[in-house]
Order: C-alpha cells, then sequence, then structure tokens
C-alpha cells in the first residue's frame, strides 16, 4: 500500500517522469526534473499524504525512495 | 530568433463557444537573453530583483551570477508560440515550473515534445539542461475581447524588494496593481500583444514581480506556476495569500486570485550571502605574532575561504595584501575591519582573466611577497546534464591552473618561497555532477608538483579541503558543513611550518 501511494506521489510531484514498476532504486537526480527543489516538493508531498513530518536531520537522508520508505516505516506508517 | 518550420494540428469547439486549438510538435526557437533584455522585462513587469540585474550583488547569491527572470522565460515561449496566430486567445490553463536558472548570454532553446488534442507541452533547454517545462492551453476567442477592466496602462512603479522573514511570511496576504505598459509590452513580447487577453499577460508579469519583490521578495527563487482561467473577480489587480510556508525547506506556497488566471505559485526562500566570523572572534584564535614573518598575497580575499585566511593572517601579524575582482564593497569591509582591528591589510584590484592582468598587478609596485594563497574561483558549477563539459573544464582549467601558474611565475622572481593551494576533496570522492571541477583540481595539483621541481626553493602546500560554509556551497537544505575558520586556522598553521 505505502509502495502504491509512494508511487502516485512521485507521479504527481514528476509528471513528465517515466516512473519504473521497481521505483524504490530511485534517487534525487534519477531524472532531471528530480531535483533539490523537487525533491523537497516531493517529500512536503508525502508528509501532507501521511500526515507526517520529518526532522531537517531525516530530510537530509531521505535522498532515495527505499530511504524514505523506511522513514516511512519508522513514522508507523503502514504498520 | 531563429524558427525552423511551423505547422498547427486541427481544432474542434469546446463548449462556450469557443475554440480550442492545438499546436504541433515541430517548432524550435532559440534565443540568447542579453542584460539590456532583463532591464526591458524589469521596467514592464516591475520585478527589480537584484539577481536579475545587479552582477554585483548576484555573485553572492545562491546561482552566484545573475539569472533571466523565469516569467520573461515563460512569455518568450510562450510568445513564440503564438508567433504565426492572428486570433484573440485566451489561455485556459499554464503551468511552468523552473528547474535550472537561465544565465544571461546562455543559448536557450524551446522545444516541442509529444502533445495531447488540448494542450502544448515546451521544454525549454540550454547547454543540455532542461530550464523549464511549460503545459498550456489555449481557447480561440470570437471576437474582440469587451472586458470592462484593464491593466493599468503605466509601468509599475519600481521599489526595494522586500526581504520578508520566516517570521512575515505565514499567512500574509496582499494585492498588487496589474500593469501592462503597451508599448514596452509589444517592443518586448509583439505576438502575445496580438493575440492574448492582455488581463492574462499583466497577471503573469505580475507574478514575476510578486515573487521577486513583493512575497517573497529579495531572497527568492521562482519555482513553479500553476494558473487556471477562472473568472473569480473582476478587477485590475491580482489578490495573493501564503497559503503555506515550511521553515525547514523555505518553500512558500502562494494562492493567486487575479482575472482569468487564478491558482498557486510556489517559490523557495534562498539563504542569505554567507556571512564569515569576525576578527575579535578570529583574533583569539591565533598568537599575535605566530604569522608575522609573512608578506602574504590573498588571491580572492574579499569573501569565503579567501577572507577568512585575510583575517587569521592580519590578526597573526602577516602584513596582507589582498585582491579582489567585482566585490569592491565587499573588500573594503573586510579591509575596513582587520585595519580596525589592529591589522595590516591593503586591497588591490585583479582579474586573472584579463591578458594583461600581470602588468597591471605590477603597477601596483614591488610588494615584496613570501607567501601567495589562491583563491581564486568562478563559481563552480554544478553539472547536473550526465554529460562532461569540456567547455566547464576548459573555463576551470584557466582559473585553476594557467592563472596559478602564470602569477607564480612571477612572484618567485622575487621572494616567493610559500604557494598555498587549495585542492578538494572531491578528487578522493568524485561526486558525478563536480567532473570538471575535480578534473581541473586535479590538474592543479599536477601543476604544483612541476611548479615545485621548476623552482627547488618553492614548496607549494595544497591540501584537499572538504566543502566549508561559504557563498560557494550555500544551499536551501541546511546541510552539515566545516567551520571555515577552524578548518583554515589547522591548515595556515601547518602551512607556516612547512
Amino acid at each position: 500500500m505505502i509502495l502504491a501511494d509512494l508511487a502516485g506521489l512521485l507521479e504527481k510531484q514528476f509528471p513528465d517522469a517515466d516512473i519504473p514498476e521497481s521505483f524504490l532504486g530511485l534517487s534525487m537526480g534519477s531524472f532531471p526534473d528530480w531535483d533539490s527543489l523537487g525533491h523537497i516538493s516531493l517529500l512536503l508531498s508525502i508528509e501532507e499524504h501521511y500526515g507526517i513530518r520529518f526532522s531537517l536531520e531525516e530530510m537530509e537522508s531521505l535522498s532515495n525512495m527505499q530511504n524514505i520508505a523506511s522513514a516511512l516505516k519508522s513514522h508507523g506508517v503502514g504498520s | 530568433m531563429a524558427r525552423n518550420d511551423q505547422s498547427r494540428h486541427k481544432t474542434f469547439s469546446p463548449p462556450h463557444g469557443r475554440v480550442r486549438v492545438a499546436f504541433s510538435q515541430v517548432i524550435t526557437h532559440q534565443r540568447v537573453f542579453r542584460p539590456e533584455d532583463q532591464q526591458r522585462f524589469m521596467v514592464i513587469s516591475g520585478d527589480n530583483n537584484p539577481v536579475h540585474l545587479d552582477p554585483v550583488r548576484a555573485r553572492r547569491f545562491l546561482f552566484g551570477k545573475t539569472v533571466v527572470h523565469g516569467v520573461h522565460l515563460l512569455m518568450w515561449a510562450l510568445d513564440s508560440l503564438f508567433s504565426t496566430r492572428k486570433d484573440n486567445y485566451r489561455i485556459s490553463a499554464v503551468r511552468a515550473s523552473f528547474r535550472r536558472p537561465v544565465f544571461p548570454g546562455d543559448q536557450v532553446t524551446i522545444e516541442y515534445p509529444s502533445n495531447s488534442e488540448e494542450s502544448v507541452r515546451l521544454v525549454i533547454t540550454s547547454v543540455g539542461e532542461v530550464k523549464a517545462n511549460v503545459q498550456v492551453e489555449f481557447y480561440r476567442m470570437h471576437g474582440v475581447s469587451d472586458q470592462t477592466y484593464s491593466p493599468h496602462p503605466e509601468a509599475p512603479t519600481p521599489y526595494e524588494p522586500r526581504a520578508l522573514t520566516d517570521d512575515d511570511l505565514p499567512g500574509l496576504e496582499g494585492t498588487l496593481a496589474l500593469h501592462l505598459p503597451k508599448i514596452e509590452y509589444r517592443r518586448l513580447f509583439p505576438n502575445l500583444a496580438r493575440s492574448v487577453e492582455p488581463l492574462q499577460a499583466s497577471a503573469l508579469l505580475s507574478i514575476s514581480r510578486l515573487v521577486g519583490v513583493e512575497c517573497p521578495g529579495l531572497n527568492s527563487i521562482l519555482y513553479e506556476i500553476d494558473l487556471a482561467d477562472e473568472a473569480s473577480q473582476m478587477r485590475s489587480d491580482m489578490n495573493y495569500r501564503v497559503a503555506a510556508f515550511d521553515e525547514r525547506t523555505q518553500r512558500v506556497s502562494l494562492d493567486i486570485v487575479s482575472p482569468f488566471l487564478s491558482g498557486s505559485v510556489i517559490a523557495f526562500v534562498r539563504p542569505e550571502p554567507v556571512s564569515q566570523a569576525d576578527c575579535a572572534e578570529l583574533s583569539v584564535l591565533v598568537e599575535d605574532d605566530e604569522f608575522s614573518d609573512q608578506n602574504a598575497l590573498i588571491v580572492g580575499a574579499s569573501r569565503g575561504l579567501g577572507e577568512v585566511t585575510a583575517k587569521l593572517l592580519a590578526m597573526g601579524g602577516a602584513a596582507v595584501t589582498g585582491t579582489f575582482n567585482v566585490g569592491k564593497d565587499d573588500a573594503d569591509q573586510v579591509a575596513e575591519e582587520i585595519n580596525s582591528a589592529g591589522g595590516r591589510i591593503r586591497f588591490v584590484h585583479l582579474d586573472v582573466t584579463q591578458s594583461d592582468f600581470l602588468e597591471s598587478f605590477a603597477n601596483e609596485g614591488d610588494l615584496d611577497l613570501t607567501h601567495l594563497y589562491y583563491f581564486c574561483s568562478p563559481k563552480i558549477p554544478l553539472n547536473q546534464t550526465g554529460k562532461f563539459s569540456t567547455e566547464t573544464l576548459e573555463d576551470l582549467f584557466q582559473f585553476y591552473v594557467s592563472h596559478f601558474i602564470e602569477l607564480t611565475n612571477v612572484l618567485v622572481e622575487s621572494r616567493l618561497s610559500r604557494a598555498f593551494y587549495p585542492s578538494t576533496i572531491f578528487l578522493d570522492e568524485t561526486p558525478l555532477g563536480m567532473g570538471e571541477y575535480s578534473v581541473a583540481k586535479s590538474a592543479g595539483e599536477a601543476a604544483c608538483a612541476i611548479l615545485e621541481k621548476i623552482y627547488p626553493k618553492l614548496r607549494i602546500y595544497r591540501p584537499r579541503l572538504p566543502p566549508t560554509n561559504t557563498d560557494q556551497t550555500a544551499s536551501i537544505l541546511p546541510a552539515r558543513r566545516d567551520d571555515p575558520s577552524t578548518l583554515m586556522l589547522k591548515h595556515l598553521r601547518e602551512f607556516a611550518s612547512l
């Protein structure tokens, strides 16, 4: 469920990108639109969607989808 | 502007008697934005943010030099799209995201990837990078616009961009008058002026003024515009409201309401130029005379690591000559601070890119220098194209290798016996986007080794420094970086012990 949500949020933030089915290997810079400012917008949209808030220190480490998925679990999402 | 081929696909009639027009993908436009273009856009938009107009101030902002207004790019793209249209149009929706800055002098291209029947997608690129994505829809209007309201015909009165803080932004709201000075507008965007509803054009111009001058103002970066034709108010002004502000990331989401274009604008507040520690803080770290045997030349001493080095050396008793290129005001401030604190520094102008720079430098008199510190650097580019740029490498090579060698060759003729060449930790880490920088610094290290063999009395200290907190490394998301003062003092002491 989390993966489906994340895929949708990725597609919404980067509508021009081709998001592969196995997207957990993607990270900031994987496609041109995914720059630092786009990344911030993605993280904020994830926060809004799940009603959570990452710390600034967490944000610095959340540069790829695998880390983001792990961070969501640590925030109790999907449990 | 060059245009290659252009064609139009079929049209059909949507509801409300308007004709939706689809454009094909085979149009390409190119141009270069010049500083005078920036000035003209400033006049009609009122966006006088120095990041677009003032090269000296802009060099200390996030991008290191002046950048083209994002809305200027957008309106040029729309103007190009309408270059063969003769009817009146209304924009039904426009979404633009500004990915990377465009600099005056860059060749910019509009490309038209695949489009559906209902919308046109434009991609603005330059030097192999996507700079902006635009999605736009139009309706062809029958007859002439009969709007009761129209934009103010005079140019907006410029005022100093506001520098809003974290406390100012949440919930901030206000109103901007819509302006459209016709003569200047027609000159800059003749096709838009002929074809598109004036209130919509003035709304786009006002968004540039809103973000660049009003909110967030001085320290803004325009990131995204998402507007639709919603006739929610029939007035000659635009209302805005900060719908969300995230203090961690400095992201500002603005709700916009104006005649025929309403929606949202995303901007970021960019970091302020980095201030280095002052002489009072640094003087307690050094002994009064620990650098007193040095008659030092610091190339690039008006800010960043060069500024920190100048202060530490001067507080440690060295006689310092600093150089600046364009930042005379910054240099004057550093000199005033050091000399008031009991140190000794004077600044001279030096532009290493000028072929006669050594001659002009020599005219400053016999400097009798013993130590050279070489912090001369352009804004270090982050290459996100995924390709190695030999052009960028050649530019950096001039700064980090050629001019360093030329300067050293001259100074060793007098008393120079020590040189400090700041290399980079990126030679160990080789991050992809810093390839050209890493290669140029690698060549600089090799040059240091060769120079030591040519001049046996010369020792060149070349530490591989990590990123520190300077204008060069400023970023939207705060990152942990070494403190320049602590780092430089450690290396200055190692260098002094050679």
